[in-house]
């Protein structure tokens, strides 16, 4: 498959607080925005494949997915419609699922589209807390203990430092990586670049991450445009190939996850699924480590980013902290890393949280990065998990077929 | 275990979250009413695994036998929740949420209370305690072992 499909455009309303606009309105702004760069007329979109929404039930039970088919008067011309979920992951399922249906010839422009209003669309921060203390767990043997998402990302950080022997300052590294990039990305949410020792010492949220390394939920709406290589060629001057794509699921509650149940001290592994995925896309691409040019990292919180760092190949274990704060992923860095400023400064929007990441890989390779464009970007490395870290996603793509 | 976190953990269950019991968990339930930790094990396989479900995922097999568990094992991760918990959580922070891995096998979550901040270590020795926070409900908790 490799190089058979590509993404021609992406579409992003800005990450913020949007009291009077519903989702039907952030998710046209994106849809819309994502045609224009595409550069094709609406009618050729075949498919449109809306992900999962917390806060409003437009994108679920009302249908979205058929609904926009209306609003975009695609009507006897859209050949197939649905909603697709893995949470954090959807966007790399979507390119799956879209690059199925397109290898298959029964479409050749999809379309992906996400909004939420995980700010906006609760009646209060407790009520958005209380939602993700309740959601993607189980309700009789996880919720009662006060478990959240959060705790989800806190439980392997504590972990790691075991392992690894990290601190909290390589933690504060990633989030002040973020931060640098948000401040160049007008659609990010936070845009402030605190001092490292401001980052350690905010106050303590869910040990060991600070107040300053957790992400903020927003409003937000995202969207992009994939199709087959030879329609791609033919619309857009700069497709932006998938290369390769690998995925792995690994549990349901991270309580059973294999480094839980086979709890070790001297062998604490939370690399090998990552390692697995990672090795077969650079296989499936063709590329090396080294090929890289940027790593578009889902974040979410600032240990995922130290993990697929090691296991994608770009630094030994446990050296990841030093590389970030070495300042190899900053603006100007090495191997700049989450261009878009990621969940934790830029926003969370939920399912489109990797979404973001993923329209920021894209929009580096096609040159649209406008301040935080990284020079002659040729090769983008995302990773996406959903849920409670419950699977892998390594997706490789280029703005060129090697 | 503080009467003021009963009362708040009696107000969730009742207010957000009486787990909703299935015919293959009610076992679970019901021993935590007694004070007991029971699991599952596969009698064609002899796989364990938890929380419970109505099928064997190793064999898939129906053939399910209950135990009842030691209550014992190791802290196999942590975290300290000192802000942004849910409601029926918040007058408990800081809590310490972990995952326990029994010396039967399994893992579970859980609270860890009646610790120092110094228990609070990956691979420690704790044990179940059990808290009946309703007529129903009976939530185990774990506590650091005493060195001998």
């Amino acid at each position: 498959m490799k190089g058979e499909v590509a993404v021609i455009g992406v579409g992003l309303h800005p990450n913020g607080v949007f009291a009077n606009k519903e989702c039907p309105e952030l998710a046209m702004y994106a849809i819309l925005e994502a045609i224009q760069n595409a550069g094709i007329d609406k009618n050729e979109i075949d498919a449109i494949l809306t992900q999962d929404t917390f806060s409003d039930r437009w994108y679920n039970s009302d249908l979205s997915w058929c609904k926009l088919v209306e609003m975009l008067g695609l009507e006897g011309k859209c050949r197939i419609n649905f909603r697709i979920s893995s949470g954090g992951s959807t966007s790399s399922t979507a390119v799956h699922a879209a690059a199925g249906m397109i290898l298959m010839g029964k479409a050749k422009c999809v379309l992906v589209s996400h909004a939420d209003k995980l700010n906006s669309g609760f009646e209060s921060i407790q009520q958005v807390i209380d939602a993700f203390s309740s959601f993607g767990m189980s309700q009789e043997f996880e919720a009662p203990f006060g478990y959240n998402q959060q705790a989800v990302s806190a439980f392997v950080a504590n972990l790691y430092m075991k392992a690894t022997g990290a601190t909290s300052k390589d933690f504060a590294a990633v989030a002040l990586s973020m931060r640098k990039w948000a401040a160049l990305n007008p659609n990010a949410l936070i845009r402030k670049v605190p001092a490292l020792e401001d980052i350690i010492n905010s106050d303590m949220v869910v040990s060991p991450f600070t107040k300053r390394m957790c992400n903020v939920t927003c409003d937000g709406a995202e969207a992009f445009i994939i199709a087959s290589r030879e329609f791609a060629e033919k619309v857009c001057n700069k497709p932006v190939y998938v290369l390769g794509m690998n995925s792995i699921v690994t549990h349901y509650s991270i309580m059973n996850n294999p480094f839980a149940r086979n709890i070790n001290v001297k062998n604490i592994n939370f690399w090998s699924s990552w390692e697995k995925v990672a090795n077969e896309s650079y296989q499936e691409a063709g590329l090396k480590p080294e090929d890289i040019d940027i790593a578009e990292f889902y974040d979410a919180y600032p240990i995922l980013p130290l993990i697929t760092l090691e296991a994608c190949g770009f630094v030994e274990k446990g050296k990841a902290g030093q590389f970030v704060l070495d300042g190899n992923t900053w603006p100007g860095g090495k191997l700049p890393m989450t261009t878009n400023g990621g969940m934790i400064a830029g926003g969370h929007t939920g399912t489109g949280g990797g979404l973001g990441i993923f329209c920021e890989a894209i929009k580096q390779l096609k040159g649209e990065a406008g301040e935080r464009q990284v020079a002659n970007a040729k090769y983008a490395l995302t990773t996406e998990s959903g849920g409670q870290g419950m699977d892998a996603h390594v997706l490789i793509l280029g703005g060129e077929q090697p | 275990m503080s009467e003021k976190w009963a009362r708040s953990q009696r107000k969730f269950i009742k207010r957000v979250f009486t787990p909703k019991i299935t015919n293959y968990t009610k076992p679970f339930w019901e021993g935590t009413k007694n004070h007991q930790l029971k699991y599952q094990q596969c009698k064609n396989c002899s796989y364990i695994f938890f929380p419970p479900q109505p099928n064997c995922p190793n064999c898939l097999s129906a053939d399910l036998g209950w135990k009842i568990s030691a209550g014992k094992g190791v802290l196999a991760t942590f975290t300290n929740i000192h802000f942004a918990a849910p409601s029926w959580m918040s007058e408990k922070m800081p809590y310490t949420v972990i995952i326990v891995r029994l010396d039967e096998g399994f893992t579970m979550m859980s609270n860890l209370i009646n610790h120092k901040p110094k228990d609070i270590e990956i691979m420690k020795r704790v044990e179940a305690v059990f808290n009946d926070v309703s007529d129903e409900i009976t939530l185990p908790y774990f506590q650091p072992v005493e060195e001998q």
